[in-house]
Protein backbone atom coordinates (compact mmCIF):
# COMPACT_ATOMS: atom_id res chain seq x y z
CA UNK A 1 0.00 0.00 0.00
CA UNK A 2 3.13 2.48 0.67
CA UNK A 3 6.17 2.55 -0.33
CA UNK A 4 8.35 0.54 2.36
CA UNK A 5 7.81 2.71 5.67
CA UNK A 6 8.47 1.08 8.84
CA UNK A 7 4.87 -0.20 10.29
CA UNK A 8 5.19 -0.26 14.23
CA UNK A 9 3.06 -2.98 14.10
CA UNK A 10 1.82 -5.26 11.43
CA UNK A 11 -1.51 -4.11 10.58
CA UNK A 12 -0.93 -2.41 7.42
CA UNK A 13 -2.49 0.74 8.68
CA UNK A 14 -0.29 3.97 7.40
CA UNK A 15 -0.52 6.33 10.16
CA UNK A 16 0.04 10.19 9.92
CA UNK A 17 0.43 12.87 12.47
CA UNK A 18 0.41 16.40 11.02
CA UNK A 19 1.14 19.22 13.87
CA UNK A 20 0.29 23.20 13.62
CA UNK A 21 -0.91 26.24 14.71
CA UNK A 22 -4.97 26.94 14.80
CA UNK A 23 -5.76 28.56 11.82
CA UNK A 24 -3.44 27.01 9.50
CA UNK A 25 -5.87 24.10 8.39
CA UNK A 26 -4.35 21.26 10.42
CA UNK A 27 -7.99 19.21 10.93
CA UNK A 28 -8.55 19.70 7.29
CA UNK A 29 -5.28 18.73 6.10
CA UNK A 30 -6.03 15.12 7.70
CA UNK A 31 -9.34 15.49 6.54
CA UNK A 32 -8.87 15.72 2.85
CA UNK A 33 -5.79 13.56 3.21
CA UNK A 34 -8.63 10.99 4.50
CA UNK A 35 -10.41 11.96 1.34
CA UNK A 36 -7.91 11.57 -0.92
CA UNK A 37 -7.00 8.07 0.01
CA UNK A 38 -10.78 7.24 0.54
CA UNK A 39 -11.31 8.16 -3.04
CA UNK A 40 -8.11 5.21 -4.42
CA UNK A 41 -10.50 2.80 -2.30
CA UNK A 42 -9.04 2.55 0.90
CA UNK A 43 -10.45 2.73 4.44
CA UNK A 44 -9.14 6.27 5.95
CA UNK A 45 -9.99 8.10 9.43
CA UNK A 46 -9.28 11.80 10.18
CA UNK A 47 -9.51 13.53 13.30
CA UNK A 48 -7.70 16.23 15.52
CA UNK A 49 -6.97 16.65 19.00
CA UNK A 50 -8.87 19.61 20.78
CA UNK A 51 -6.81 21.55 22.88
CA UNK A 52 -7.40 25.58 23.65
CA UNK A 53 -9.21 26.10 20.48
CA UNK A 54 -7.71 29.43 19.47
CA UNK A 55 -5.39 30.83 16.64
CA UNK A 56 -2.39 30.11 17.17
CA UNK A 57 -2.67 27.72 19.74
CA UNK A 58 -0.88 24.32 18.44
CA UNK A 59 -2.82 21.57 16.83
CA UNK A 60 -2.81 18.21 16.54
CA UNK A 61 -4.55 16.08 13.98
CA UNK A 62 -4.21 12.15 12.87
CA UNK A 63 -5.20 10.40 9.91
CA UNK A 64 -4.83 6.97 9.18
CA UNK A 65 -4.66 5.32 5.64
CA UNK A 66 -5.56 0.93 5.40
CA UNK A 67 -6.48 -1.57 3.01
CA UNK A 68 -8.27 -3.20 6.06
CA UNK A 69 -10.96 -1.69 8.16
CA UNK A 70 -9.72 0.17 10.16
CA UNK A 71 -10.42 0.12 14.08
CA UNK A 72 -8.45 2.36 16.32
CA UNK A 73 -9.74 5.57 16.60
CA UNK A 74 -6.31 6.64 19.37
CA UNK A 75 -4.18 9.02 18.95
CA UNK A 76 -1.62 8.22 16.49
CA UNK A 77 1.64 8.45 18.91
CA UNK A 78 3.91 6.16 16.56
CA UNK A 79 3.61 8.02 13.47
CA UNK A 80 5.04 6.39 10.00
CA UNK A 81 5.41 9.98 8.75
CA UNK A 82 4.88 13.28 10.26
CA UNK A 83 3.84 16.66 8.61
CA UNK A 84 5.18 20.15 10.80
CA UNK A 85 3.20 23.12 9.37
CA UNK A 86 4.38 25.44 12.03
CA UNK A 87 8.52 25.29 13.06
CA UNK A 88 7.67 27.37 15.87
CA UNK A 89 6.60 24.07 17.29
CA UNK A 90 9.70 23.26 17.09
CA UNK A 91 10.59 23.25 20.58
CA UNK A 92 7.15 23.78 22.02
CA UNK A 93 6.04 20.06 21.10
CA UNK A 94 7.80 16.94 20.83
CA UNK A 95 6.57 16.94 16.93
CA UNK A 96 8.47 14.00 16.31
CA UNK A 97 7.62 11.74 19.55
CA UNK A 98 6.98 8.31 18.26
CA UNK A 99 8.46 8.51 14.81
CA UNK A 100 10.28 5.35 14.10
CA UNK A 101 13.85 5.67 11.76
CA UNK A 102 11.66 5.02 8.49
CA UNK A 103 9.42 7.70 9.25
CA UNK A 104 8.88 10.20 6.52
CA UNK A 105 8.58 13.86 7.98
CA UNK A 106 7.71 16.97 5.59
CA UNK A 107 8.54 20.47 7.24
CA UNK A 108 7.09 23.47 6.05
CA UNK A 109 9.46 26.18 6.04
CA UNK A 110 12.12 27.87 3.28
CA UNK A 111 14.68 27.33 5.50
CA UNK A 112 17.26 24.60 5.94
CA UNK A 113 17.37 22.00 8.30
CA UNK A 114 20.92 23.02 9.48
CA UNK A 115 19.01 26.83 9.99
CA UNK A 116 16.31 25.27 11.76
CA UNK A 117 19.17 23.11 14.44
CA UNK A 118 17.60 19.92 12.56
CA UNK A 119 20.48 18.78 11.02
CA UNK A 120 22.13 16.41 12.56
CA UNK A 121 19.25 15.22 14.43
CA UNK A 122 17.35 14.35 11.85
CA UNK A 123 20.17 12.79 10.33
CA UNK A 124 21.24 10.52 13.15
CA UNK A 125 17.34 9.45 13.82
CA UNK A 126 15.87 9.16 10.47
CA UNK A 127 16.75 8.04 6.60
CA UNK A 128 18.03 11.64 5.04
CA UNK A 129 16.07 11.02 2.02
CA UNK A 130 13.07 10.90 3.69
CA UNK A 131 13.10 14.24 5.58
CA UNK A 132 12.18 16.96 3.68
CA UNK A 133 11.05 20.56 3.71
CA UNK A 134 9.03 22.17 1.46
CA UNK A 135 8.18 26.19 1.63
CA UNK A 136 4.98 25.40 1.55
CA UNK A 137 3.53 29.07 3.43
CA UNK A 138 5.62 30.66 0.47
CA UNK A 139 3.74 28.46 -2.01
CA UNK A 140 0.68 29.12 -0.54
CA UNK A 141 0.70 32.57 -1.05
CA UNK A 142 2.07 32.71 -4.26
CA UNK A 143 -0.64 30.77 -5.97
CA UNK A 144 -3.76 31.19 -3.57
CA UNK A 145 -3.11 34.79 -2.05
CA UNK A 146 -3.18 33.13 1.33
CA UNK A 147 -0.48 32.16 3.71
CA UNK A 148 -2.04 28.80 4.16
CA UNK A 149 0.13 25.67 4.00
CA UNK A 150 -1.95 23.10 4.43
CA UNK A 151 -2.96 21.68 0.83
CA UNK A 152 0.46 22.24 -0.18
CA UNK A 153 1.80 20.71 2.13
CA UNK A 154 -0.23 17.81 1.26
CA UNK A 155 0.90 17.73 -2.17
CA UNK A 156 4.42 17.43 -0.99
CA UNK A 157 3.32 14.46 1.04
CA UNK A 158 1.62 12.92 -1.91
CA UNK A 159 4.86 13.15 -3.54
CA UNK A 160 7.09 12.06 -1.00
CA UNK A 161 5.25 9.18 0.64
CA UNK A 162 2.94 7.76 -2.39
CA UNK A 163 0.79 7.01 0.30
CA UNK A 164 -2.11 8.80 -1.83
CA UNK A 165 -1.70 10.13 -5.49
CA UNK A 166 -0.94 13.82 -5.80
CA UNK A 167 -4.16 13.75 -8.43
CA UNK A 168 -6.48 12.59 -5.64
CA UNK A 169 -4.76 14.97 -3.12
CA UNK A 170 -6.11 17.51 -5.68
CA UNK A 171 -9.43 16.15 -6.29
CA UNK A 172 -9.64 15.51 -2.91
CA UNK A 173 -9.23 20.16 -2.90
CA UNK A 174 -11.85 20.50 -5.14
CA UNK A 175 -14.71 18.78 -3.85
CA UNK A 176 -13.72 20.69 -0.37
CA UNK A 177 -13.31 24.09 -1.87
CA UNK A 178 -14.42 25.83 -5.15
CA UNK A 179 -13.21 28.38 -7.66
CA UNK A 180 -10.01 30.68 -7.02
CA UNK A 181 -9.77 28.65 -3.75
CA UNK A 182 -9.66 25.20 -5.04
CA UNK A 183 -7.53 26.39 -8.02
CA UNK A 184 -4.74 28.18 -5.86
CA UNK A 185 -4.75 25.21 -3.47
CA UNK A 186 -4.44 22.91 -5.68
CA UNK A 187 -1.38 24.82 -7.91
CA UNK A 188 -0.35 25.04 -4.56
CA UNK A 189 -0.58 21.30 -3.95
CA UNK A 190 0.77 20.34 -7.12
CA UNK A 191 4.05 23.03 -6.62
CA UNK A 192 4.96 21.54 -3.65
CA UNK A 193 4.93 17.80 -5.37
CA UNK A 194 7.03 19.15 -8.04
CA UNK A 195 9.53 20.77 -5.13
CA UNK A 196 9.43 17.62 -3.53
CA UNK A 197 10.08 15.42 -6.61
CA UNK A 198 12.29 17.91 -7.83
CA UNK A 199 14.92 18.21 -5.10
CA UNK A 200 14.09 21.76 -4.76
CA UNK A 201 14.09 20.90 -1.24
CA UNK A 202 16.23 20.17 1.08
CA UNK A 203 17.41 16.93 2.48
CA UNK A 204 19.02 16.31 6.36
CA UNK B 1 -21.82 2.77 -2.31
CA UNK B 2 -19.64 3.67 0.58
CA UNK B 3 -19.69 6.75 1.47
CA UNK B 4 -17.15 8.59 3.46
CA UNK B 5 -18.46 10.95 5.65
CA UNK B 6 -17.35 13.58 8.90
CA UNK B 7 -18.77 12.13 12.07
CA UNK B 8 -20.47 15.21 12.87
CA UNK B 9 -22.51 15.33 9.30
CA UNK B 10 -23.61 10.85 10.39
CA UNK B 11 -24.53 12.31 13.74
CA UNK B 12 -26.66 15.15 11.55
CA UNK B 13 -28.17 12.74 9.05
CA UNK B 14 -29.34 10.60 11.99
CA UNK B 15 -30.85 13.08 13.77
CA UNK B 16 -32.85 14.44 10.91
CA UNK B 17 -33.78 10.50 10.47
CA UNK B 18 -35.61 11.22 13.86
CA UNK B 19 -37.41 14.18 12.44
CA UNK B 20 -37.59 16.43 15.59
CA UNK B 21 -40.07 19.20 15.35
CA UNK B 22 -37.73 21.24 16.81
CA UNK B 23 -34.02 21.65 16.90
CA UNK B 24 -32.63 23.70 19.89
CA UNK B 25 -28.81 23.86 19.87
CA UNK B 26 -26.06 26.00 19.38
CA UNK B 27 -22.60 25.79 18.11
CA UNK B 28 -19.99 24.69 20.37
CA UNK B 29 -17.01 22.19 19.87
CA UNK B 30 -17.68 19.10 19.36
CA UNK B 31 -20.80 19.71 18.49
CA UNK B 32 -20.50 22.92 15.91
CA UNK B 33 -20.48 20.69 12.76
CA UNK B 34 -23.38 19.07 13.96
CA UNK B 35 -25.50 22.07 14.77
CA UNK B 36 -24.66 23.66 11.51
CA UNK B 37 -25.75 20.05 9.20
CA UNK B 38 -28.75 20.49 11.23
CA UNK B 39 -29.40 24.19 10.83
CA UNK B 40 -28.92 24.01 7.11
CA UNK B 41 -31.28 21.38 6.45
CA UNK B 42 -34.23 23.55 8.76
CA UNK B 43 -32.96 26.12 6.12
CA UNK B 44 -33.16 24.08 2.90
CA UNK B 45 -36.61 22.44 4.60
CA UNK B 46 -34.66 18.93 3.67
CA UNK B 47 -36.09 18.79 7.46
CA UNK B 48 -39.60 19.97 7.67
CA UNK B 49 -41.56 21.06 9.41
CA UNK B 50 -38.91 21.88 11.73
CA UNK B 51 -37.86 24.70 13.76
CA UNK B 52 -34.82 25.63 14.75
CA UNK B 53 -33.93 27.46 17.97
CA UNK B 54 -30.36 28.99 18.19
CA UNK B 55 -30.07 29.03 22.08
CA UNK B 56 -26.85 30.54 23.60
CA UNK B 57 -26.32 28.30 26.86
CA UNK B 58 -27.72 24.93 28.76
CA UNK B 59 -30.13 26.95 30.70
CA UNK B 60 -31.84 28.30 27.45
CA UNK B 61 -32.34 24.68 26.58
CA UNK B 62 -35.28 24.49 29.05
CA UNK B 63 -36.46 27.90 28.86
CA UNK B 64 -37.25 27.46 25.60
CA UNK B 65 -38.40 23.49 24.84
CA UNK B 66 -40.76 23.67 27.68
CA UNK B 67 -43.12 24.17 25.41
CA UNK B 68 -43.06 22.52 22.38
CA UNK B 69 -42.42 19.41 25.06
CA UNK B 70 -45.39 20.55 26.61
CA UNK B 71 -47.30 20.01 23.26
CA UNK B 72 -45.29 16.59 22.95
CA UNK B 73 -43.47 17.81 19.79
CA UNK B 74 -40.81 16.11 19.11
CA UNK B 75 -37.50 17.72 20.27
CA UNK B 76 -34.19 17.33 19.73
CA UNK B 77 -31.44 19.35 21.98
CA UNK B 78 -27.69 19.26 21.32
CA UNK B 79 -25.61 20.73 24.23
CA UNK B 80 -28.39 20.38 26.81
CA UNK B 81 -25.99 18.82 29.79
CA UNK B 82 -29.20 17.19 31.45
CA UNK B 83 -32.01 16.34 29.85
CA UNK B 84 -33.36 14.58 32.69
CA UNK B 85 -33.63 18.27 34.40
CA UNK B 86 -36.51 18.94 31.41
Amino acid sequence: MRPGGRRHDDDGVFEVRIHGRGGQGVVTAAELLSVAAFAEGKDALAFPTFGSERTGAPVTAFCRISDRRIRSHEPIVEPDALIVQDTTLLHQVDLFGGAGPDAYVLINTGRGLDELGLGDFAASRFRPERVVTVAATELAREHLGRPLPNAALLGGFAALTGAVSVESVANAIRGRFSGRTADGNVAAALAAADAVRGGSVVHA
Amino acid sequence: MREQLEGSQAVARAVARCRPEVVSAYPISPQTHIVEALSDMVRTRELAPCEYLLVESEWSFQMLIGAPIARLASVITIGSPSPDAL
